[in-house]
């Protein structure tokens, strides 16, 4: 009754105050309004763009049926083309979204891309004669906004960018009758000079210039850049005589997704990004709610025989009795961290349709380790707090349990990369780390061996007996010991004599 | 009757430091018990022990009845000398806490009890203050009533005067006493052997881990025949020296105006002051009736090398500050 009383005091001591409130609430209180809010202020969709690109085609080049890349580039920012491609673009996203994570990936990914992509420009493309003024063209880009239909963008295509030039002027024949005069302008030597490379042989292509407004993201920049390349591919393309569609035909090949071969049969292999960020989730939440409690439960223990609170509370309780009380009270300090933290990840994991990520006999199990890590690093704490007069002196006694701690931070990138290998079955039975390592583990992509499971919990529970005998021990002597803190000679000394 | 505490030949070292030395002690119930001696003799080692917060090398304790006073914690109130409260917790809930502590049902009862007990040491408007808030000699009365709240039967009570003023001083033994006449025992440890004259009615004297005395006042003061004089005479300047003359006179002092004068062994006080009052005009003449501080210096002087003075200077210089308030009081 007594143990509870004590329990009873330290929650609402520690839970209870406005230090608690801001340093473990907060965090994950402005996490969660940031993760409801997000996607509402992504509602805001980004600007619309509005306006005209300018072409300089400098090639000359017109195929069959007065074809230019002008006429080309006009033909691809056509209103029709771009909300074509803005739909291809979220069904695409959405597919590969469903094959990966279902019904819930695809609705996930219709919303971000819908979201990303925002609506469809409206842009139109004025073709400037081959030899105007780059300068002028410039400054007009310098007035106006990007929404209100002023210039966005100039476009010089190079004069080289659709024939290139070789050694050999025979070279660069082409069968269009519109080439021939440009090919001729080409072999002027005065202009070609700068381009040619007297030891290629291979045919050298020019290519082409962008000049941008400021302030114009890759929405824009990016099928800019596309809807440029293709033109001038195209115009290349048909120059030479050539089927566009043959060669893409025999250019590409279908991507695939591999499959794994398990001992359960196969399964398209996840990407494994996800499982790395569930396991670092994990050893986070378990990292984070045992240093809170831990800290907690060694600062109250510092805070009682620093005010000398402690010896009116052992003509009251057994010091046995206080230290089980303490650690029970700051256990469910520690539970109630551990709560929000789980609950801020699952509100953040179902915002963004991940839910089916999580395993709940995982979640069961990350609470089994977390029992026997914080009652591991925790009784540690108490019996370090219990040693000490001031928080100051705790610092030479902390360092080698932080350490410890540090541990498993420095261990996630091999516990996850192989997680089931010598070294992470060797690691997950070394008491300290082990309860860390098998939440790691229990994250990451392979199973476990099922025997691992019960072995650790056996091993944590034996741990964590042995723990709270020896803190019990220093405990009883250190509450009321005063003046020069001890070394962790001495402390095993107490061990000893108890 | 039984006794609320029996000790035998409990021995605690720390190291190479014997704290108690074989020490045999026993309290009757309802007694009012003075445990005295200087600091570092041993007081709250014992004290300690009795409590069971430490335990004794070698020796049995015996508490209300129990062989250890962890079977009895809820029937004992202590007041231990390093005392201090929750600076972070509001005064009725750190009394709360430590009635629930000592096996009060928490509730009205026990909030209506701590009222009343704020009320008694005018302390009823600071209930919902935090105990940092407080004066320490408010936070002592709050820890008082932390250890009476439950109404032990046993009060132990370490040093419980140090730091308070002379007003609450006085407020702390008419509550002692109000304990005492409840029917407590009441055991209370004090350097400052003038408050353990006023209060108890047995002293036990802890000297180096050692009992030195243990005995009632009343049989420690007969035990201690006085062996000296106050004389004052009628006119201040009259020169006393010649009072050297008279027959079974021995050193003679003066203190705070008045004339000491030690009487020889084998004498009879009232003969001598008989042969004073007849050759010297007095004002004043009386026994010096032995203090604590005298028979403590007497007891301490047997047992060890140090002179008189010396143990005397060593008493002064660990409770100067309270002596001086003997007038007060």
């Amino acid at each position: 009754m007594k143990i509870f009383d004590v329990a009873r005091r330290e929650y609402i001591a520690t839970a209870g105050t406005k230090g608690f409130m801001f340093g473990v609430l907060v965090f994950p209180a402005l996490m969660t309004v940031l993760i409801i809010l997000l996607p509402r202020l992504i509602d805001d969709k980004p600007p619309k763009y509005v306006g005209s690109i300018v072409l300089v085609d400098r090639t000359g080049w017109e195929g069959e049926g007065g074809v230019t890349i002008g006429s080309m580039l006009k033909q691809a920012y056509r209103p029709e083309t771009l909300a074509a491609e803005h739909a291809a673009q979220s069904e695409g996203t959405e597919k590969a979204m469903e094959s990966q994570f279902g019904e819930a990936g695809k609705a996930a990914a219709s919303k971000i891309t819908e979201q990303m992509l925002g609506d469809v420009p409206e842009i139109d493309v004025v073709i400037a004669a081959p030899d105007a003024d780059i300068e002028s063209l410039k400054d007009e880009m310098k007035t106006g906004t990007t929404k209100d239909g002023s210039r966005l963008a100039l476009v010089v295509i190079d004069r080289e960018a659709v024939f290139g030039t070789t050694e050999e002027p025979e070279a660069n024949q082409t069968p269009e009758p519109g080439a021939d005069e440009n090919q001729e302008q080409e072999q002027d030597p005065g202009q070609v000079q700068e381009q040619e490379q007297e030891q290629d042989e291979q045919v050298k292509f020019g290519s082409y210039e962008a000049f941008i407004k400021p302030k114009l993201d890759d929405r824009f920049q990016g099928p800019l850049r596309q809807k440029v390349v293709d033109a001038i591919v195209e115009a290349r393309v048909r120059a030479a005589g050539q089927d566009r569609e043959a060669i893409t035909a025999l250019t590409s090949v279908l991507p695939v997704k591999p499959v794994e071969v398990t001992p359960e049969g196969e399964r398209d292999s996840l990407s494994g990004e996800q499982n790395i960020w569930m396991a670092m989730g994990f050893m986070m939440l378990l990292w984070i709610s045992v240093m809170n409690g831990g800290q907690f439960l060694m600062m109250t223990v510092i805070e009682e025989k620093s005010s000398r609170v402690m010896e009116v509370l052992l003509s009251a309780v057994s010091p046995r009795q206080l230290m089980t009380g303490k650690i029970l009270g700051q256990m469910c300090v520690a539970l109630t961290i551990l709560a929000i933290y789980v609950t801020v990840g699952l509100v953040a994991l179902n915002q963004f349709n991940y839910l089916y990520l999580i395993d709940v006999a995982d979640l069961g199990l990350l609470v089994v380790y977390f029992f026997i890590a914080f009652l591991l690093m925790g009784t540690l704490m108490a019996a370090i707090g219990s040693a000490v007069t001031e928080i100051m002196e705790a610092q030479s006694l902390l360092t080698p349990v932080m350490m410890v701690l540090i541990i498993p931070l420095i261990l996630f990138a091999p516990l996850t990369r192989s997680p089931n290998s010598v070294f992470s079955t060797v690691v997950s039975f070394i008491p300290p780390i082990s309860p860390f390592a098998m939440v790691i583990r229990l994250a990451a992509s392979e199973p476990i061996p099922l025997w691992q499971i019960p072995a650790t919990i056996a091993l944590g529970i034996l741990s964590v007996y042995v723990a709270i005998w020896a803190t019990a021990k220093i405990f009883r002597i250190g509450v009321l010991m005063y003046g020069k803190p001890p070394n962790f000679r001495t402390l095993i000394k107490w061990v000893r004599m108890a | 009757m039984s006794d609320a505490i029996i000790i035998e030949g409990v021995t605690k070292t720390f190291g190479e430091k014997t704290a108690v030395d074989g020490l045999d002690l026993r309290v009757g119930q309802g007694a009012m018990y003075g445990f005295i001696g200087p600091n570092g003799a041993g007081k709250t080692t014992t004290i300690r022990m009795v409590m069971s917060i430490i335990f004794p090398d070698s020796g049995r304790l015996s508490v209300l009845g129990k062989a250890s006073a962890v079977e009895s914690k809820d029937r004992i109130g202590y007041l231990p000398e390093e005392r201090g409260v929750y600076r972070k917790m509001r005064v009725g809930s750190f009394l709360s806490y430590m009635g629930r502590l000592k096996g009060l049902d928490g509730g009205a009862a026990l909030n209506k009890r701590i009222h009343d007990w704020l009320e008694r040491v005018g302390l009823e408007a600071e209930i919902k203050k935090k105990c940092e808030e407080l004066s320490k000699g408010m936070q002592q009365k709050v820890q008082f009533i932390s250890c009476v709240l439950h109404e032990p039967e046993l009060l132990i009570l370490d040093e419980p005067f140090s730091g308070l003023d002379p007003v609450n001083m006085r407020l702390m033994r008419d509550l002692f006493m109000e304990q005492h006449e409840r029917g407590a025992t009441i055991i209370f440890s004090t350097h400052v052997m003038h408050q353990a004259e006023q209060l108890c009615d047995h002293i036990v004297m802890i000297d180096h881990g050692q009992k030195m005395l243990d005995d009632s006042l009343d049989a420690i003061r007969d035990r201690y025949t006085p062996r000296e004089l106050l004389v004052e005479a009628r006119d201040s300047g009259h020169d006393l020296s010649v009072l050297r003359s008279i027959e079974g006179v021995g050193d003679i002092s003066s203190l705070n105006g008045a004339t000491v004068v030690a009487i020889r062994n084998g004498d009879d006080p009232s003969d001598v002051i008989a042969r004073i009052a007849s050759s010297v005009a007095v004002r004043r003449i009386e026994i010096k009736r032995p203090t604590l501080e005298d028979v403590f210096v007497d007891v301490a002087v047997g047992g060890s090398e140090r002179s008189a003075a010396e143990i005397r200077e060593e008493l002064r210089g660990a409770s100067g500050v309270d002596l001086r308030q003997e007038g007060l009081s």
